[in-house]
């Protein structure tokens, strides 16, 4: 392919800039990496500005040495693979169904469904609902009760409206029913579409933690973000006995938060670029249509 | 493209119109033929909105703590009714039009700033033809997003320092006066919007990312015959492929435009600069949130909702008029 | 038996059904406690909303004292008037010798509702100040409001460390709101309410404000204050104190004491004295902070609990002799020994790496029940320096009364409600105007506001209140 030369110049520009965001957007990341493995001294004091200062683990060493850290990892891996995967379920059907501007009831629906973003019923009668419907300290209710959000599934409706209806006909005409259209020609067509919802369910998956620490009593259904979260409260101890700053120490709030956040963040940093290769531009709508 | 005339699609309109108004058993025979035919989305879409109406719907007779004084032991139903002295208190408030100000003009902000900015960069990412450096950049645009707000608004006041932060440094180096940015209230809305612009415009980018990896790529290789350059196509493919996706997105911002969150502010913020800072929930929070009311938090929550609603519902009136595109 | 217990705090942690005091206890008082919240638990507001409106409270609950006010006439508790009068001898002595205490419990019917966790000493805030920076300028300490100007003068002007730039900082604090609160109250002015020979007052409406605002915002300008008081945050003393550049400040005795061992041989000749507060412009010398006497958190008998004379027994225990020795020292042979009739802390608790507090606090004593400090407790590990501190301060009785926890009807509750966020909004957000410069001090507009915000109703509410609370003292 010959490339204009203003494509070039386009090009070069282009990339320059974003070379320029990526080196911005890497900055509070690497900070906190060179922190968590820094003395808490350093870090306090605003020395650790880029590289790390007085080299320790021992933040690490708190974290992963926790006991439970395991079990929690175990949980947060369950609830966010089976909790996508049902979110996925709920939400393919419902944005799919929603899509068909054949569909009876279709607007009364997509009213009922988008109202929930702006409406909330609040954390008491939440937790009601669920305790009536006796999901309390289960793992079922943690996957069950978030399984749907609004948000997700106009998007992924919206995904669903961009394609022509062509391409149904053609199913039909060969016989087959919505359930093939979608399976067979939708969702192959989609996946750009599918991986972002469902990466932003297993984000949320993974990140959430007020609920599970509300609603689950049992140490082993723990996930791993609530028992983050009680480490770094538990190092944040401010009060009046609390020792003036130990200048030896090699642990403290600080660090503890920042490892959590380094432990937590890897894996879904380590997935991202196989979901990226969902975002690939030019999928062959034309060559299913014809 | 989603104009195309579809026959499947244009059926029930068309048998709308056909039908004498009034005719009430005609209307039924065609719900039920409709139903019939389409048997196969409403298996698919009955879970769907069961969960909605136990997960969402059921709890929701709880917002009626916003008209009561909510007790915890006495419960929803056994608490007593106080009409709207919650939502009055709010509203009555002498600082309650300059929170309402604030909030709105953050959110605009936000919406006349970050949100083209998320636009933009999934454009440039994908125009990116080298595949490694595009994965490297996108990636990296994400990681902020998972850093939490302490942090981040952590290195933001240390730029900001008076006295040894980067920022003063250079303004110093350039021969200007060093400002105690954080203390300024002319500043503040920059300073949040800048950060906010930082941490998430990556991440919320990947919405952009996969609606351009679903135009159809024969489009641009039309243009390009077209003799199309770089800008135009992007003018005339790419913006017109994503724009259901921006018009939903836009929709949905513009019904988030009072539910600024708190959390972020508190960590930015200071008395002085409450001028232009202190939002909605900024000052619910201050009000004693936190000792649990959780009836005047509801009867804000529903406030902010009813307004959110007026806000949607007339959004997507226009939306629908000048694009064709809409929530519903 | 077997009593559920609510039970934790971010400060203490969450009931251990294995802590070795509670054990013990439940041999002498053939009581055991089961904790209900998991160990997981890092948010107890949240925590213990979802346990009240579940309705089925555990037979003890551990609840803020604004909690136990409101959920215990709804019925959520039982009042313990009668309980202890009938069962608990040594409760029923103890709040008849500290009415205070009792009153804090109670509510305005003088129904008592919770056993509060109930602190001991006076002494909570003091100054420090660069005793070493004093020596190497020839300074004395500052004995009045002009002596401290001019020694802070000194401090960021001539160099006390000694690295030719000029980057000392005179006062600062890791409180970006109230710590300016001792600063001000030597020129009489206070952030919130005082009472005066039985009259409150409200400390903002009063013209010493105004006065000890302009002062404050010269000194600000002057450069005496830390610009950056108000972003600098919990971490201030820290990041000052180890980079030698700040000079004076007011805060916890015990803990503002510890840098002198930290910064040992880091800073050389680094000496972070406590010294007695400057007179104040009337020449009066006093400190406005002091320990509250009844924390505002302690523990219920829920009104589903199957036998409030059992669980009231097992309160009044943590009153014996004994009771109270576990609660504060832990166990005999473990954390103390018995030396001379005192308690005195193992080496266990004195030379462990961690924080002794910490140690002590593995063994449940210390920890968030109703129960009676002992300042002993503390007094064993609290540097050598920072009693001395203390010692002169309790010496000199320079600690001011406290403004007393006071009561409130549900009517005046409400209204302290509506008014309480606008006025704050608006002192806060003037006050450090005023201080940054950005604004002019001007009093008399300023409590012309604050009267239009309602502010002198606030007043007459916590007026009234504050006579009920004198009958109460006076009737006991």
């Amino acid at each position: 392919m010959i490339e204009s030369r203003g494509e070039k110049i386009f090009k070069i520009i282009n990339n320059f800039l974003l070379a320029l965001i990526a080196a911005a957007a890497l900055y509070p990341f690497l900070y906190v990496l060179s922190a968590s493995v820094s003395k808490p001294y350093n870090v306090i004091t605003g020395k650790v500005l880029l590289f790390p200062k007085g080299f320790t683990f021992d933040a690490y060493r708190e974290v992963l040495g926790n006991p439970d850290i395991w079990i929690a990892y175990g949980n947060t891996i369950f609830y966010t693979v089976v909790g996508t995967a049902v979110s996925m379920l709920f939400t393919i059907c419902g944005a799919y169904a929603l899509s068909k501007k054949r569909l009876r009831g279709r607007k009364f629906f997509t009213i009922l469904v988008t109202l929930t973003l702006w409406f909330d019923a609040g954390m008491i009668p939440f937790y009601l609902t669920l305790r009536d419907l006796g999901l309390i300290n289960t793992r079922t209710g943690i996957v069950i009760a978030f399984a749907c959000n609004a948000f997700k599934v106009i998007l992924l409706r919206t995904s669903f409206e961009g394609l022509p209806d062509e391409l149904e006909e053609s199913v039909k005409v060969d016989g087959g029913n919505d359930l093939h259209v979608l399976l067979r020609v939708y969702l192959p067509l989609i996946k750009p579409g599918l991986a972002t919802v469902g990466l932003f369910y297993a984000i949320e998956r993974w990140n959430g933690y007020f609920w599970s620490m509300i609603l689950l009593t049992d140490t082993d259904k723990i996930p791993l973000q609530v028992l983050l979260k009680k480490m770094i409260v538990e190092n944040d101890l401010q009060s009046e006995f609390t020792a003036a700053l130990d200048f030896t120490s090699t642990i403290s709030a600080e660090t503890v938060t920042f490892a959590t956040i380094i432990v937590s963040v890897i894996p879904i940093v380590l997935v991202y670029p196989y979901i990226q290769k969902f975002f690939i531009k030019g999928m062959l709508v034309g060559a299913v249509k014809g | 493209m989603r104009n195309s005339a579809a026959p499947l699609k244009s059926s029930t309109p068309l048998n709308k119109r056909m039908r004498p108004k009034g005719d009430v058993r005609a209307y039924f025979q065609e719900l039920k033929r409709d139903i019939v035919r389409d048997r196969i989305l409403y298996y698919l879409i009955i879970p769907f909105l069961i969960w909605f109406l136990v997960f969402k719907y059921l709890p929701m007779w709880g917002i009626q703590i916003a008209f009561k004084d909510f007790s915890l032991f006495r419960g929803i139903g056994g608490s007593e009714w106080v009409g709207t002295e919650h939502i009055r208190e709010f509203i009555g408030s002498e600082y309650f039009l300059r929170v309402f100000k604030n909030t709105v003009i953050i959110s605009l902000y936000g919406l006349l700033i970050c949100f083209p900015a998320q636009i933009i960069l999934a454009i440039m990412i994908s125009e990116v033809t080298r595949e490694r450096f595009k994965k490297v950049v996108q990636t990296l645009t994400y990681l902020p997003h998972f850093i939490s707000a302490v942090v981040i608004a952590g290195i933001v006041t240390t730029f900001l320092a008076p006295d040894n932060g980067l920022i003063n440094l250079i303004l110093e180096k350039l021969g200007m006066e060093k400002i105690y940015f954080l203390t300024d209230p002319s500043y503040f809305r920059g300073i949040y919007t800048t950060m906010n612009l930082w941490k998430e415009t990556g991440f919320a980018s990947i919405i952009f990312i996969a609606a351009i990896a679903g135009i159809d790529t024969q489009l641009y290789e039309a243009a390009k015959m077209d003799g199309a350059n770089k800008f135009k196509q992007i003018m005339h493919v790419t913006l017109p492929g994503i724009l259901p996706t921006i018009v939903v997105m836009f929709i949905m911002k513009i019904g988030s435009l009072l539910s600024v969150g708190y959390e972020t502010i508190i960590l930015l913020y200071q008395p002085a600069t409450y001028e232009t800072a202190d939002v909605i929930s900024t000052y619910v929070y201050r009000s004693g949130l936190i000792d649990g009311r959780y009836d005047f938090a509801t009867a804000v929550g529903l406030f902010n909702s009813i307004v959110a609603l007026v806000l949607v519902v007339s959004a997507n009136k226009l939306s629908k008029k000048v694009t064709d595109a809409g929530l519903w | 038996m077997k009593l559920k217990v609510h039970l934790g705090t971010k400060e203490s942690g969450v009931f251990n059904n294995d802590w070795p005091i509670f054990v013990k206890a439940a041999e002498l008082t053939n009581v055991t406690l089961e904790g209900t919240l998991p160990n997981t638990v890092s948010d107890f507001t949240e925590t213990f909303s979802v346990v009240m409106a579940s309705g089925q409270l555990p037979d003890i609950m551990q609840a803020l004292s604004s909690d136990f006010l409101k959920y215990g006439p709804e019925g959520a508790f039982l009042p313990l008037n009668d309980l202890i009068d009938g069962h608990a001898p040594n409760l029923k002595k103890f709040f008849e010798d500290n009415p205070d205490v009792r009153s804090a419990a109670s509510d305005i019917d003088g129904k008592i509702w919770f056993i509060p966790f109930i602190q001991d000493g006076e002494a909570e805030k003091g100054w420090f100040i660069r005793k070493d920076w004093l020596e190497k300028l020839g300074l004395e300490e500052p004995k009045s409001v002009d002596e401290l100007h001019s020694v802070l003068t000194a401090f960021v002007n001539d160099d006390p460390n000694g690295n030719n730039k000029k980057d000392e900082i005179g006062f600062f604090h890791r409180n970006t709101s109230l710590g300016i609160e001792g600063l001000m109250a030597l020129w009489n002015a206070y952030p919130g309410y005082r009472a005066f020979d039985g009259k409150v007052i409200y400390g903002p409406l009063e013209n010493e404000y105004g006065v000890a605002m302009e002062n404050l915002a010269q000194w600000y300008k002057e450069g005496l204050i830390d610009k950056e008081i108000f972003t600098r945050g919990g971490k201030a003393r820290d990041i000052l104190l180890a980079d030698n550049v700040g000079g004076l400040t007011h805060d916890f005795f015990a803990s503002t004491g510890n840098y002198n061992e930290q910064l040992e041989g880091k800073i050389e000749g680094f000496q972070f004295n406590p010294m007695l507060p400057p007179a104040d412009v009337n020449g009066k010398v006093k400190e406005p902070s002091k320990r509250d006497r009844a924390r505002n958190f302690g523990w219920g008998i829920s009104h589903s609990n199957s036998d409030p004379i059992a669980t009231i027994k097992y309160f009044d225990f943590w009153f014996t002799e004994e009771g109270r020795r576990m609660a504060n020292f832990g166990i005999e042979g473990d954390t103390y020994t018995m030396v001379d009739g005192k308690p005195i802390f193992t080496d266990k608790v004195m030379k462990s790496d961690k924080a002794p507090v910490d140690v002590i606090r593995e063994t449940g004593a210390q920890s968030s029940f109703g129960f009676q400090q002992d300042y002993f407790y503390e007094e064993q590990w609290t540097l050598p320096l920072a009693k001395e501190g203390i010692d002169a301060y309790k010496e000199k009785q320079v600690f001011m009364d406290k403004f007393p926890v006071l009561k409130f009807t549900t009517e005046e509750q409400r209204e302290i409600q509506k008014i309480s966020p606008k006025i704050d909004t608006y002192i806060a957000e003037t006050t450090q105007q005023w201080i940054l410069g950005a604004k002019p001090v001007d009093h008399a507009a300023f409590v012309k506001e604050l009267e239009k915000l309602d502010a002198r109703r606030m007043v007459e509410i916590n007026q009234a209140a504050y006579d009920r609370y004198v009958e109460e003292m006076k009737e006991k």
